[in-house]
């Protein structure tokens, strides 16, 4: 009986609690639609008198789920400073792609959408229309608003329309000569100290021949760290097939897959060779990145390819483990070195909406954020407060920065909000006026940057060969990098050499059977169209 | 003679219908208690169904599953006539029978032996433990799994070094050849004593008194667990099984995530895997479903085909 009572009480519990809970959020409904109302009545009021500084609140929906901003003009510098500025409160919504699919099926999308520009939403809803096209509100309400030419043509659609800003484009056209440079995650590296230990110096590695010695000389003096045997080398394929020089343009003109190339067999024999001559271990074919980043920390890899094998921890736990720039290796045909940058058409682009009533106010905001000063101010914060020019023309960050930062990073980034409202960031000016190195790590970086960024070539032409996603080509596209993967590591641990070249010459055969031609066609057709728009004729820097 | 026979068994089913529709109405109140759930299900597993078309259809996010036009048959084509079908489908087989053959038995013979503990305190303790790996998501257990077996500095490789069995560590998971095995043990130390709560439950509910009687008549201890326990739970056992059958297409996901590498592809590809590649990270949606669909149908066929033969060999089925 005791039992029923309790049980009894419970659910009543339980009862009021859901009638609360419904009650508040029926609440926050209501002020919201008051809200609104209010709003719509003003700006009836106000029409035909513009006032660009009158508050006004967007909503802004951000594919990415990871994506969580809380605009707070009081107390987040970078929020005021754009509040402030321009009067625009920015209400953020995030999710994923499919939530965007579920707003573009109900015909209804807010203010502002930011989505990653390869998606196949970006298109659905430049198609649609419930995105309205940039130049017509840019010739309407900010006739001055300069977008560079390249982003125009780059997201431009067969009416000469264009429908959003990316951020991290690097627009050619602000690109200053001998000034600026691509960013690559193309690198090779190795670690100074145990180089200085054998007796390796980084010219050593300029050769195939050369890195073999120094890798065996490293395995043969039979060196601990920490107690750990060092593994000689973690090089991967694709690194390799760039220092060698494979070229993605045949000399004809159309789009070629380099790991059809004689550059990227070449890079497999090598691979292969020093897998038998124990200098690359199995497991550089099995782990992942995360886990290969946790042996670099070990401190128990002495060269590696591939910069996004970051080794910050090595560094925190031993001054003198760094790793410097090594090489990069010649092939055989002496090609010149040409590696792919970091993508150079952007990210995220950001569109205004059809039915918003702000679409004035939103391309001034537009504008407003696109200057290269605004960008600085974006990343770190704002001017004068975070950071100001040095006499070089540099960022320096202001002491009271450094300070909240060393004090406690996660509260200065919420007083300063820098790097959190990136979507329309320009990365050309940050790199331009990247502050001067403050400690030997970044030092470090830099020069490192620096090594490998000469050899980085304008690829945009390439970055059109992205298949979309949701076509029969993005799936044949899946399968055949499923195989290859299966390929490559089965060849790199190949027994000899003859058996590379027999499993290498397999591979087309089988790619064919997967479908491969059609994805070849539509590869080389996205390319050819966009060297025609971008009025060359070759794209690979060895055949202009 | 026939006749009479059938008249007199419709008119029993005419009979049986009307006193079920009588029962409905005299307890209408009572029996209404059962339309949320009704409603339920059909909100949520049946109106769903009407996306199956989109398999039909080449699905295209803004002219809806109406608009989007159709395909036929071209997805279903592309998945069965796809090279590495084949391949793809013997591992998915592969790994569900040695999951039937040694994934299904485990925990039966583990609820039987746990049954058999009179100390209730350690009983306790060994089905708590035995619990505790079904809550760690595969993820971490996966990566215990993969730190065990590392050639490099994993504790297996040290421990057969040690003891001079090998001269050179082993790399387990880049042998397409252990894969199998290797999923199998992973899944079976990780769901045994998950899977054994079923069985225990089961036991727990058998009469006592047999128990008595069987020691009156002399049974041992195995005997016991042979002649009265195990008949007594083979019901449970048996609706297991139908259900472990109709789920032979579907392989664990993450699991096979997170032990595949491209060393071991060859073995380690499943359906699952396979379309989670090509379809949906591909926002592949009208492919993945034709795949989905298909496996549902060669489901529900072995459901009924398992259920039936139970039904004949054993009497005891689902429906």
């Amino acid at each position: 009986m005791r039992k029923m009572r309790n049980l009894m009480i419970m659910l009543l519990i339980l009862a009021l609690f859901t009638m609360l809970m419904a009650a508040c959020s029926g609440g926050n409904d209501n002020s919201d639609s008051m809200v609104g109302k209010n709003e719509t009545k003003q700006e009836e009021e106000t029409a035909g008198n513009v006032d660009t500084k009158k508050p006004i609140k967007i909503k802004w929906f951000v594919a990415a789920d990871w994506y969580s901003k809380q605009w707070d003009a009081e107390n987040v510098l970078v929020d005021k400073m754009v509040t402030d500025a321009t009067g625009i409160t920015v209400e953020f919504s995030t999710g994923n792609e499919e939530k965007l699919s579920a707003m573009i099926a109900s015909g209804s999308i807010p203010d502002v959408v930011t989505v990653w520009n390869i998606a196949p939403q970006r298109k659905i809803m430049e198609k649609s229309g419930l995105v309205v096209p940039l130049d017509e509100l840019i010739a309407k309400y900010t006739p001055d608003f300069k977008v560079p030419q390249s982003i125009k043509e780059w997201y431009g659609d067969e009416n000469g329309h264009f429908y959003g800003l990316p951020n991290f484009f690097y627009a050619k056209e602000q690109m200053q000569e001998g000034i600026d440079t691509l960013a690559t995650h193309i690198d090779m590296v190795a670690r100074k100290d145990i180089m200085e230990q054998v007796g390796i110096r980084a010219e050593d590695f300029k050769t195939k021949q050369g890195t073999i010695d120094a890798l065996k000389k490293v395995k043969e003096a039979g060196i601990k760290y920490n107690g750990f045997n060092i593994i000689p080398s973690y090089f991967d394929h694709h690194n390799l097939t760039e220092f060698f020089g494979a070229s993605p343009e045949s000399k004809d003109g159309n789009w070629q897959d380099t790991i059809r190339t004689p550059e990227s067999l070449e890079a497999f024999k090598y691979l292969n060779q020093l897998y038998r001559e124990g200098l690359l271990p199995q497991d550089s074919l099995t782990l992942t990145d995360e886990q290969k980043v946790e042996k670099v920390a070990a401190g128990s890899v002495f060269a590696k390819t591939g910069s996004l094998l970051k080794w910050e921890a090595l560094y925190a736990n031993d001054k003198n483990a760094v790793y410097v720039p090594v090489g990069p290796i010649k092939g055989d045909a002496g090609n010149e070195f040409n590696f792919t940058p970091s993508p150079l058409s952007g990210w995220m682009l950001s569109m205004i909406g059809r039915d918003s009533k702000y679409q004035d106010r939103i391309v001034q905001l537009f504008e407003y954020l696109s200057t290269d000063e605004m960008s600085l101010n974006i990343f770190y914060g704002p001017k004068g407060v975070a950071w100001d020019y040095d006499e070089d023309g540099r960022v320096k960050l202001s002491e009271q920065r450094i300070k909240d930062f060393e004090a406690d990073p996660d509260a200065a980034k919420r007083k300063y909000g820098n790097d959190t409202f990136g979507w329309l960031l320009n990365w050309v000016p940050i790199k331009r006026t990247w502050p001067a190195p403050s400690n030997e790590f970044e030092k470090l970086q830099v020069e490192h940057d620096k090594y490998f960024e000469q050899f980085a070539y304008d690829d945009l032409a390439f970055e059109a060969t992205t298949v979309q996603g949701g076509t029969t080509e993005a799936g044949i596209e899946a399968k055949v990098k499923d195989y290859r993967a299966k390929m490559t590591a089965k060849i790199i641990l190949a027994k000899n050499e003859a058996e590379v070249e027999k499993l290498f010459q397999e591979m087309p055969a089988q790619e064919d059977k997967l479908g491969y031609q059609q994805l070849f066609d539509y590869k080389n057709k996205a390319f050819q169209e966009v060297k025609t728009k971008l009025g060359i004729k070759f794209a690979w820097p060895s055949n202009q | 003679m026939n006749n009479t026979v059938k008249s007199t068994k419709g008119a029993e089913k005419i009979e049986i219908n009307s006193i079920r529709w009588f029962r409905i109405i005299s307890q209408f109140e009572l029996q209404s208690m059962v339309w949320p759930g009704l409603i339920f299900l059909f909100v949520f597993a049946y109106i769903p169904m009407y996306g199956i078309l989109i398999a039909f259809k080449d699905y295209d996010m803004f002219l809806g599953v109406t608009g989007s036009p159709w395909v036929g048959f071209d997805h279903f084509v592309e998945f069965f006539f796809d090279p590495n079908f084949f391949r793809v489908m013997r591992n998915t087989l592969a790994i569900n029978g040695l999951n039937l053959i040694i994934g299904f038995p485990a925990p039966i013979i583990f609820a039987l032996l746990l049954n058999e503990i009179s100390t209730m305190k350690f009983k306790r303790f060994v089905q708590t433990i035995s619990y505790l790996p079904h809550f760690v998501s595969w993820v971490v257990f996966g990566g215990l799994i993969l730190t065990i077996l590392s050639p490099s500095n994993g504790i297996l490789n040290y421990l057969l070094m040690q003891l001079g069995l090998i001269s050179e560590p082993i790399n387990f998971i880049g042998d397409a050849n252990n894969f199998w095995y290797i999923l199998v043990s992973g899944e079976v130390l990780k769901g045994l004593g998950w899977g054994a709560i079923i069985y225990i439950a089961a036991i727990s509910g058998v009469d006592q008194e047999m128990y008595e009687a069987a020691t009156i008549d002399g049974a041992g201890r195995l005997q016991k667990m042979w002649y009265v326990t195990l008949p007594s739970i083979m019901g449970t056992v048996v609706i297991m099984l139908i259900f472990a059958i109709s789920a032979i297409l579907n392989t664990g996901f993450e699991q096979i995530l997170v032990l595949q590498n491209p060393l071991n592809l060859d073995t380690s590809e499943t359906i699952d895997t396979y379309v989670y590649k090509t379809g949906i990270q591909q926002m592949r949606y009208s492919y993945s479903t034709a795949v989905g669909v298909a496996k549902s149908i060669v489901a529900v066929l072995l459901l009924l085909s398992a259920n039936y033969f139970s039904k004949k060999i054993t009497n005891q089925g689902l429906f």
